[in-house]
């Protein structure tokens, strides 16, 4: 299809219609125009003729025929006649009759008529005329190829011309005018060139007045449209049809102008789309190479698809998109039951609860260092954030961050151990100067002889009162070196004095030599350590030695013990301490047992403070340590509590479970000797305090070499009271 | 009634002010609560059972419950609403939250904190249980943590 704009299509069919309606209108009227002035020059010419006929005629009826025949001739000189003639009957020009000349003029006596010549009727065959003689009325031939007309009126022989013509015939003649048509036609033609020319001009008003209200209304909108669309269609969408005409084209305009802000929108979004996925991309491969484990958890505590490479490989978990957050930390269901639901709790509270700050509830995050056994079997410790994504004010996800602590927690660890090292070493120096070095040289001293007691025996740890002697020592030294801060000689002992207790307890079996040759080496390795320290320090020792160094150091430990212990176990005490000596015999060989006896009465015989409230008790309790002279040379040392008195019934419930005691009814002295008897404290309760099972048995060993005796009194709820009744001959031997 | 039941409430309250509110508080002397007073402001009930059992109760007054759970949410609240009531449940619930990791050990359970307010309650403590009521004071008010427990 050739493509024809409609603008020519349009002036093409204008063009034809009007051409054709112009033609047609011109020719019409032309043709009326002519035909109309055709009809009246042919009345006009006929009324002519008629009245020429008439008064030629009258002329020739008067007689006077010349007249007649210069009117004639007159008329003959007229443009327009192109003939004028009248003939006879019988075709012959009339007065060219010499006959009826004759007979006129005779008859006139006049010589009225010339001879005019004579034409030989070729009249005759003339159509006209034939039709005229045959029918005696006029008759009218218009010639429109010559633009002539003929008339050919006929001469009737009336009444007054019989007179001079006889009365023989009844037409005398006929008039032939030939009329020239030439003026009319040609005024006819110029009219026609005038009227052309006029519908010609209408024409063309129409034309262009049509054209142009075509052009504004309908094709120059059309046009308009159709330029905003190819624009469209190139991809500027910024354009809009301005058409405010209210019509079809208007509304078509109004529809284009939706359609395009409708694909400006969804270019819009697509763009839009294209950035998001641009974002997502980015962020994507932010997750895949950051180093540090990030997930996000959707509100059903499950792992979205974002999270990061990191994670995978930290975790060796794959597929972690969708997975309950619970299950991915805790994989073993069976046995982390309880504490997926700790932590399902947890999340609840992070997503729901909007009042509290993040700090606070950050505090219960169980994560916060976690050890996390992986499906390799290896452990690692996390430590993880948790942060709330909100949107419109709720919270959308949760943001988890892990950081891989396992280094970070082993070098924590051991630097922790140097700095024990290193603090205990401190504290060393620290008590070594405040107590001088003589503690210390005695320290060194008594330590040096439980080993080589252990030493020596190591093969005869078979027997019973050998190993318990053993046990006994190391428990004592322990106690000490907790005392003078040795830590690390402590925890040793500790290890010692537990083998000894495992020992102890599996009678029989052998003991295993090895360890404890070992133990007993860092044992006189952790020694050596310190003795090299006091070496350094004797120089610095305050020389001022007192008069009863060993009674103001036994107090000064008393007291030091009773703060330590206070601290330690957050009760208020209050020592009172009195002594009927100066100088307490026998010192070093009683101490040891009054220290197991303060330190029992202020772990087990004192209750904490808010007991004590509840029994409305003073806050700070009371301990009083006596001394005093007995009579028949004894000692009574007396260690008296204000606390809640001995319990016996727990105290039988102990000694049934470590068999120290048979089922069965039991008096409260069997019960209160079990107190003494070694392996007491079942293993379970050991604290490095009291130590396990020793102190009391320490003590009726202690007696029991001395010779002295061991009395308690108790009340439930309001005290205890031990005393140890020793000879003083034993005291003060050497 | 051991300390060792009683400070982890005693511990995680001080937590909660210290750390989390920037609010010092300084506890008083204990002292025996001798008749149940007639209580008023706000009140949180902890509840204990197991081994234990007894109750946690901390009482506010009310001029010390508004400013405390205005300071907590940063808003300023005036009157003694809901608001005031659900922050008060927040922030004793992070105090059970916290004392409970510390009570695992003993077989304790907690329950989770009632709340309740008047002008004239009593509570009514278990029978023949000494109840031990530590005062506190901060620049925001007075308020107070009570405390009965039995050991079975």
């Amino acid at each position: 299809m050739r493509f024809r704009s409609i603008q020519v299509k349009i002036v093409s069919v204008l063009l034809a219609v009007l051409t054709v309606g112009v033609s047609f209108s011109i020719s019409f009227s032309l043709r009326n125009q002519q035909k109309n002035l055709i009809e009246a020059s042919q009345q006009t010419l006929a009324l002519n003729t008629q009245v020429l006929n008439h008064t030629i005629n009258n002329i020739m009826l008067s007689g006077e025929a010349p007249l007649a025949n210069r009117t004639m001739n007159d008329l003959r000189n007229m443009p327009e006649f192109l003939e004028y003639e009248i003939y006879r009957r019988d075709g012959t020009i009339a007065f060219s009759d010499y006959e009826t000349l004759d007979f006129v003029n005779r008859f006139q006596d006049r010589f009225m008529f010339e001879q005019t010549p004579r034409i030989d009727g070729t009249m005759l065959e003339d159509q006209g005329f034939k039709e005229v003689l045959k029918f005696s009325t006029p008759y009218v031939f218009l010639d429109e190829g010559a633009q002539e007309m003929e008339y050919y009126f006929p001469i009737l022989n009336y009444a007054d011309c019989r007179s001079c013509h006889g009365d023989d015939h009844f037409i005398r003649g006929i008039s032939h005018f030939r009329i020239s048509l030439a003026d009319i036609y040609a005024k006819v033609g110029a009219a026609r060139q005038t009227l052309s020319l006029f519908f010609l001009v209408i024409g063309l008003l129409i034309f262009a007045g049509i054209t142009l209200v075509l052009r504004r209304i309908i094709i120059a909108p059309i046009l308009g449209i159709g330029s905003i669309v190819s624009r469209v269609g190139e991809g500027d969408l910024e354009v809009s049809v301005d058409l405010r005409q209210r019509d079809e084209l208007g509304v078509l305009a109004g529809r284009i102008n939706d359609m395009i802000r409708g694909l400006k929108a969804s270019k819009e979004l697509e763009l839009e789309n294209t950035r998001i996925e641009a974002r997502l991309d980015e962020s994507r491969k932010y997750l895949d190479n950051i180093n540090e484990g990030l997930l996000l958890l959707d509100r059903d505590f499950r792992i979205t698809s974002e999270y990061s490479a990191f994670l995978t490989s930290l975790f060796e978990q794959k597929d972690l998109g969708g997975k309950p957050f619970p299950e991915f930390i805790y994989p073993d269901e069976e046995e982390s039951q309880e504490a997926r639901e700790e932590m399902e709790g947890f999340l609840r509270i992070m997503f729901n609860n909007s009042t509290a700050a993040l700090s606070m509830i950050m505090d219960i995050n169980p994560l916060a260092e976690k050890e996390i056994i992986l499906p390799s079997g290896r452990k690692i410790i996390v430590s993880t954030a948790f942060q709330r994504i909100m949107e419109d004010g709720e919270v959308r996800n949760l943001m988890v961050l892990f950081q891989d602590m396992t280094g970070i927690i082993e070098s924590r660890e051991a630097l922790e151990a140097e700095r024990q090292i290193h603090e205990s070493e401190l504290e060393q120096i620290a008590a070594i100067l405040k107590l001088g070095p003589r503690i210390f040289e005695e320290f060194v001293a008594s330590a040096r002889e439980v080993f080589h007691y252990i030493r020596e025996n190591r093969e005869n740890f078979g027997r019973q009162e050998i190993l318990n002697k053993a046990f006994r020592d190391t428990h004592s030294l322990k106690g000490t070196a907790r005392y003078l801060k040795f830590n690390v000689m402590e925890q040793l002992a500790h290890r010692m004095e537990s083998d000894f207790a495992a020992l102890r307890d599996n009678a029989g079996s052998d003991p295993p030599l090895p360890e404890l040759d070992e133990r007993l080496e860092s044992l006189e390795e952790e020694l050596k350590s310190i003795d090299g320290i006091i070496e350094r320090f004797r120089q610095f020792s305050r020389g001022g030695e007192s008069e009863a160094p060993e009674m103001d150091i036994f107090r000064l430990r008393l007291e030091e013990m009773c703060d330590d212990l206070s601290r330690e176990l957050e009760k208020e005490v209050r020592l009172d301490f009195h002594s009927d000596w100066d100088r307490l015999p026998g010192l070093p060989r009683v101490q040891s047992s009054v220290f197991h006896l303060l330190r029992n009465a202020m772990d087990h015989g004192i209750e904490d403070s808010f007991e004590r409230l509840a029994a409305g008790k003073e806050e700070t309790a009371r301990l009083s340590l006596s001394f005093r002279k007995e009579e028949g040379d004894m000692m009574l040392v007396e260690l008296k509590d204000d606390g809640r008195g001995l319990d016996f019934l727990a105290l039988e419930q102990r000694a049934l479970e470590t068999g120290l005691l048979k089922p069965g009814k039991h008096f409260p002295s069997q019960i209160l000797k079990t107190l003494f008897m070694p392996g007491f404290s079942s293993r379970d309760q050991a604290d490095s305090i009291s130590g396990r099972g020793v102190g009391l048995d320490a003590v009726r060993a202690d007696m029991q070499a001395l010779g002295g005796k061991i009395n308690v009194k108790t009340a439930k709820g309001r005290g205890t009271s031990f005393s140890l009744l020793i000879p003083l001959a034993s005291l003060e031997a050497e | 009634m051991k300390a060792k039941f009683i400070n982890p409430f005693i511990n995680a309250a001080q937590r909660l002010f210290k750390e989390y509110m920037e609010l010092d508080v300084h506890a008083g002397k204990p002292y025996l609560l001798g008749d149940p007073q007639n209580l008023e402001g706000v009140s949180a009930i902890i509840g204990l059972a197991g081994d234990t059992t007894g109750a946690v109760v901390l009482t506010f007054t009310r001029e010390t419950a508004i400013a405390m759970v205005s300071r907590l949410e940063g808003k300023t609240y005036v009157a003694l609403g809901a608001e005031i009531l659900d922050g008060v449940g927040e922030m004793v619930n992070i105090i059970a939250g916290n004392a409970k990791k510390d009570l695992l050990e003993y077989k304790i359970v907690i329950s989770l904190p009632g709340i309740i307010t008047g002008h004239d309650y009593k509570i009514n403590w278990p029978q023949g249980i000494p109840v031990i009521s530590i005062p506190y004071e901060s620049e925001l008010g007075s308020f107070a943590i009570n405390v009965s427990i039995k050991e079975e």
